[in-house]
C-alpha cells in the first residue's frame, strides 16, 4: 500500500509537469530565438471539455506592456497534441482593431493550448493552459445531420447601441464543415482537406485584420472581435480552399 | 419493476468493498493518525440532503453507525429534478417527486439539521450555519448541487426567474412553469434556452422538450417547442432526434448554437429572447435554464476552480484544494461521468466508503461508477445510455463496455425503457431517502 501511494506522488507530478511552451517547435519557429515574456496575454480557456469538438477560447493583449512606438503585429494559438499544431492566428493590420478575440477551436484530446503574441518591433509574449477533454459518455451523434460542401449563411452581429468613440464589439460565424483531410466516413473513406482559409476585414477600404484559420478551428468558424469606435464602414471577406469568396459588407452608424 | 435494477449491482460491489474497510474498525479505534479531535469514531458533517448527500449520510452509517453524522439540509422537503419533467407534462404530481429525512434520523440516526450552511473555515474545520451554529467536524462533505450564473445571460436574474422559470431546481419553480404551460394559449410556442456544457442533467432539457410536447400534442395542438441551445451536439442526440420525428413530428424545433441558437438576452416580462446574431424569439412560454457552477457554499470553502466547479481526486473525491473536504455531486469535476442524481448517488457511495475508511486510519479501496442516463421522449417511450468508470492513472475514465439504445427500435422496447426509469426512479428514491412505493 505504501509503495502505491509512493509510485502516486512520483507520476502525479510528472504527468502535471507540462513541458515548456517556448519550446514547441512551431511556437519555437515562431519565436525564432526571442524569448516571449509571460505577462500580457491573457489566454481565457474551461480547464475541462466535456466536448472537444468546439472549445470556446478567448485571447486577450494588455496593450501597455508595448514599448511606446511598437504595435502588436499577430497573434497565434497552437494545440500540442493535436495531429496539426496550428489552430487559429490573427494578423493585426491597424490600429483600429484591438487584440481581444473570442473564437472556438477543436482538441482531439486533453492537451495543453499555448498562444503567442509577436509585436512589430520584436517583442513577444506567450501563455499557456492545460484543458482535460473529456467526452461525456451520453453524447450520441445524429448521424442524419447534414454536412455542408461550401460556405453558408455568413453571420455578422454588431451591438445594438454604437457609442461615439467607444470600442465595437462585432461577431462572425460562417457555416462550413471545416474539413480536416483526417476525418473517416464509416465506410472507412478519408474526407477530403476542406477549410476556410481567411477572414479579412477591412475598416473604410483599408486592410484590419487577416484572420487564418486551420484544421484546429472548429467547424463553422466564429470570430468576436473589437473594432474602435471611428470606424464606418466594414467589409468582411471569407475565402475557402477553392479560392471561393463570400463577402458582407456592414456599416457603423452612431 | 423489481428486476429492473442492472447497474445496481455495480454500486452494490463497490458498497461492498466499502463495507470491507468498514468491517475493520472495532480493530483500530484508537488509532492516531486520523486526526480526530473529539468523539472516537470521528465527526462527518455533510452539507446537502439531495442525491449526493442523503446517499453519503445514510451509507456511513451503514458502514460505521459509531460515527456522528449530521446532515445539514434548507429544505424539509426535497423535490428530485429526475421525473419533475413528468410532473410539467402532467403526468405526475409534485407530492409524487417529494422526499423527506425521517428514515435517515430514525433508522440511521443521522442528526439532520434544517438550515442553510453559510461559511465553512476548512482550516479550522467548522462550518457556520444560517441559524448561528457552528459545527466542528473531522470530514467535510460537500453536495450542494448547483447554482445559477445570474446576468451571464443579460437580463436573466433571480427576479427575472419568477417570469421566466427555469425549473432546474424542482419545487416551486416547477409548479410555476407548469402553471404557466397550462395557461398558455393554443398556438404559443414554448420556448427553451440550453446552456453550453458543463451543466446539470446533460440530456434534461431534451427530455423536458419531448414531455413538454406530449402534453401539447394532447392539450394545444397548434403550439410548438422551440430549443435555442448554446451547443452544436446534444446528449444522445441521434436518439432523440429520431423520437421526435416519430413521436412528434414538426412540433419541437431544435436550433443550434452555429444556427445563432445562443440566447444572449432575455426580457422575461415581454416574454422575449435574443440570440447571439440579434435574432428574437417570442414566447408563448419562457423556460430559460441558465449557466451554472457549483453551489455556492462550495466557493465560500474555497474549493472551486476559475471555472466554478471543484476539482476532486477521482480516487476519494476529496477535494484538491482543500484536506478533509470531499465534494461529490453536480459540484464536482467527475466528468466524463455526467451531473446526473445518478452518479451523485454512486459518489456518495465512494465518499462514504472513503471517509470511513480514512477515519480508521485505511487507504481507500479503488472504486469504480456505473451511470445510467434514463430519458422519457414520452410516457411510453425511454432511452438509455449506461456507463462504467473506473480510475486509470489518477484519472475517472469511461471503461469499455457501455451501451446505448439502438436506433430504429420497436415501440415495446422503448416502452420497456420507460418502464425501467420508472423502476430506477424507485429504487434510488429508496436508496437515498428511504422512499417506499
Ligand atoms: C429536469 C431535470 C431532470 C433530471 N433528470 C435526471 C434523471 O432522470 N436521472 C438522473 O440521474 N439525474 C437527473 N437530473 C440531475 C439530478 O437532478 C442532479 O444531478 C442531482 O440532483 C445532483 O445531486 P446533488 O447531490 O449534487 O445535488 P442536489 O440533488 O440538487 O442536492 C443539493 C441539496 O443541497 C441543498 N443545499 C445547497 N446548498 C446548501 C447550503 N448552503 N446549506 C444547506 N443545504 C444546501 C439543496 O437545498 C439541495 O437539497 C435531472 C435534473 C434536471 C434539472
Amino acid at each position: 500500500m505504501i509503495r502505491s501511494l509512493l509510485a502516486l506522488l512520483l507520476t502525479v507530478p510528472l504527468s502535471v509537469l507540462a513541458a515548456e511552451p517556448a519550446q514547441f517547435a512551431p511556437v519555437a519557429q515562431l519565436l525564432s530565438g526571442g524569448v516571449p515574456l509571460e505577462h500580457g496575454l491573457k489566454l481565457d480557456l474551461p480547464s475541462v471539455s466535456e466536448d472537444g469538438s468546439a472549445v470556446a477560447v478567448g485571447i486577450q493583449f494588455d496593450s501597455k506592456q508595448l514599448q511606446p512606438g511598437d504595435r502588436l503585429a499577430s497573434v497565434h494559438l497552437f494545440a500540442t497534441e493535436n495531429p496539426r499544431p496550428e489552430l487559429i492566428s490573427f494578423r493585426l493590420l491597424s490600429e483600429h482593431v484591438l487584440a481581444d478575440f473570442n473564437t472556438r477551436i477543436r482538441l482531439s484530446e486533453s492537451q495543453q493550448v499555448i498562444a503567442v503574441a509577436l509585436s512589430e518591433q520584436g517583442h513577444s509574449w506567450i501563455s499557456s493552459k492545460e484543458v482535460r477533454v473529456t467526452i461525456s459518455g451520453c453524447l450520441v451523434p445524429d448521424a442524419q445531420q447534414e454536412t455542408l460542401a461550401s460556405m453558408q449563411d455568413p453571420r455578422i452581429a454588431l451591438p445594438r447601441r454604437i457609442k461615439s468613440g467607444e470600442p465595437v464589439e462585432l461577431r462572425t460565424l460562417i457555416k462550413h464543415p471545416m474539413e480536416t483531410g483526417l476525418r473517416q466516413t464509416a465506410d472507412g473513406k478519408l474526407v477530403a482537406q476542406n477549410l476556410v482559409q481567411t477572414l479579412q476585414l477591412a475598416i473604410d477600404k483599408q486592410p484590419a485584420l487577416d484572420v487564418q484559420f486551420a484544421s484546429g478551428t472548429a467547424a463553422n468558424p466564429y470570430v468576436r472581435l473589437v473594432v474602435q469606435g471611428k470606424s464606418k464602414e466594414l467589409e468582411f471577406r471569407w475565402q475557402d480552399q477553392q479560392g471561393v469568396e463570400v463577402i458582407e459588407v456592414r456599416q457603423l452608424s452612431l | 419493476m423489481k428486476n429492473n435494477k442492472p447497474s445496481f449491482s455495480l454500486s452494490r460491489r463497490n458498497l461492498l468493498k466499502g463495507l470491507g474497510a468498514a468491517s475493520l474498525l472495532p480493530l483500530v479505534s484508537a488509532c492516531s493518525s486520523t486526526g480526530l479531535s473529539s468523539s472516537s469514531a470521528g465527526r462527518v458533517v455533510i452539507v446537502g440532503g439531495g442525491f449526493g448527500g442523503a446517499t453519503a449520510a445514510k451509507y456511513i452509517k451503514r458502514f460505521n453507525p459509531a460515527i456522528d453524522v449530521t446532515l445539514v439540509e434548507v429544505n424539509r422537503t426535497f423535490h428530485t429534478c429526475p421525473f419533475s419533467n413528468l410532473v410539467l407534462a402532467g403526468q405526475r404530481k409534485l407530492e409524487d417527486i417529494a422526499h423527506g429525512y425521517t428514515e435517515l434520523k430514525e433508522v440511521y440516526g443521522v442528526k439532520v439539521i434544517h438550515a442553510r450552511a453559510e461559511d465553512v473555515d476548512p482550516i479550522a474545520h467548522t462550518v457556520k450555519l444560517s441559524t448561528g451554529t457552528t459545527l466542528h467536524y473531522d470530514r467535510l462533505v460537500l453536495s450542494p448541487g448547483i447554482d445559477f450564473r445570474w446576468n451571464a445571460i443579460e437580463g436573466y436574474d433571480e427576479a427575472a426567474a419568477e417570469l421566466a422559470p427555469h425549473a432546474w431546481k424542482a419545487g416551486a419553480q416547477t409548479t410555476l412553469l407548469r402553471n404557466q404551460l397550462e395557461a398558455m394559449e393554443d398556438g404559443g410556442t414554448f420556448v427553451m434556452s440550453v446552456p453550453d456544457n458543463p451543466f446539470r442533467c446533460p440530456p434534461g432539457p431534451y427530455e423536458r422538450a419531448s414531455l413538454v410536447a406530449s402534453y401539447l400534442a394532447r392539450h394545444k395542438p397548434k403550439s410548438k417547442v422551440l430549443i435555442l441551445d448554446a451547443k452544436d451536439n446534444f446528449s444522445k442526440q441521434g436518439l432523440f432526434t429520431q423520437g421526435w420525428r416519430e413521436l412528434y413530428g414538426e412540433r419541437i424545433e431544435w436550433v443550434s448554437l452555429s444556427n445563432d441558437g445562443k440566447v444572449t438576452r432575455v426580457d422575461a416580462a415581454r416574454g422575449e429572447v435574443e440570440t447571439e446574431f440579434g435574432t428574437r424569439h417570442k414566447a408563448g412560454v419562457l423556460n430559460v435554464i441558465p449557466p451554472q457552477k457549483a453551489g455556492i457554499i462550495a466557493e465560500r470553502a474555497g474549493v472551486t476552480n476559475a471555472d466554478g466547479w471543484v476539482p476532486v481526486k477521482p480516487n476519494t473525491f476529496e477535494s484538491e484544494q482543500a484536506k478533509d473536504v470531499y465534494v461529490i455531486g453536480d459540484a464536482s469535476i467527475a466528468a466524463p461521468m455526467p451531473k446526473s442524481g445518478f452518479s451523485a448517488n454512486a459518489q456518495g457511495k465512494v465518499v462514504a466508503a472513503a471517509i470511513v475508511a480514512s477515519l480508521a486510519g485505511f487507504e481507500p479501496v479503488n472504486p469504480t461508477w456505473s451511470n445510467t442516463c434514463y430519458s422519457l421522449l414520452s410516457p411510453d417511450y425511454g432511452i438509455t445510455v449506461a456507463d462504467v468508470y473506473r480510475i486509470e492513472d489518477n484519472k475517472l475514465v469511461a471503461a469499455p463496455g457501455g451501451g446505448v439504445s439502438p436506433l430504429d427500435a420497436s415501440p415495446a422496447f422503448r416502452k420497456a425503457e420507460a418502464d425501467y426509469a420508472r423502476g430506477w426512479y424507485e429504487a434510488i428514491a429508496q436508496d437515498t431517502w428511504g422512499t417506499r412505493y
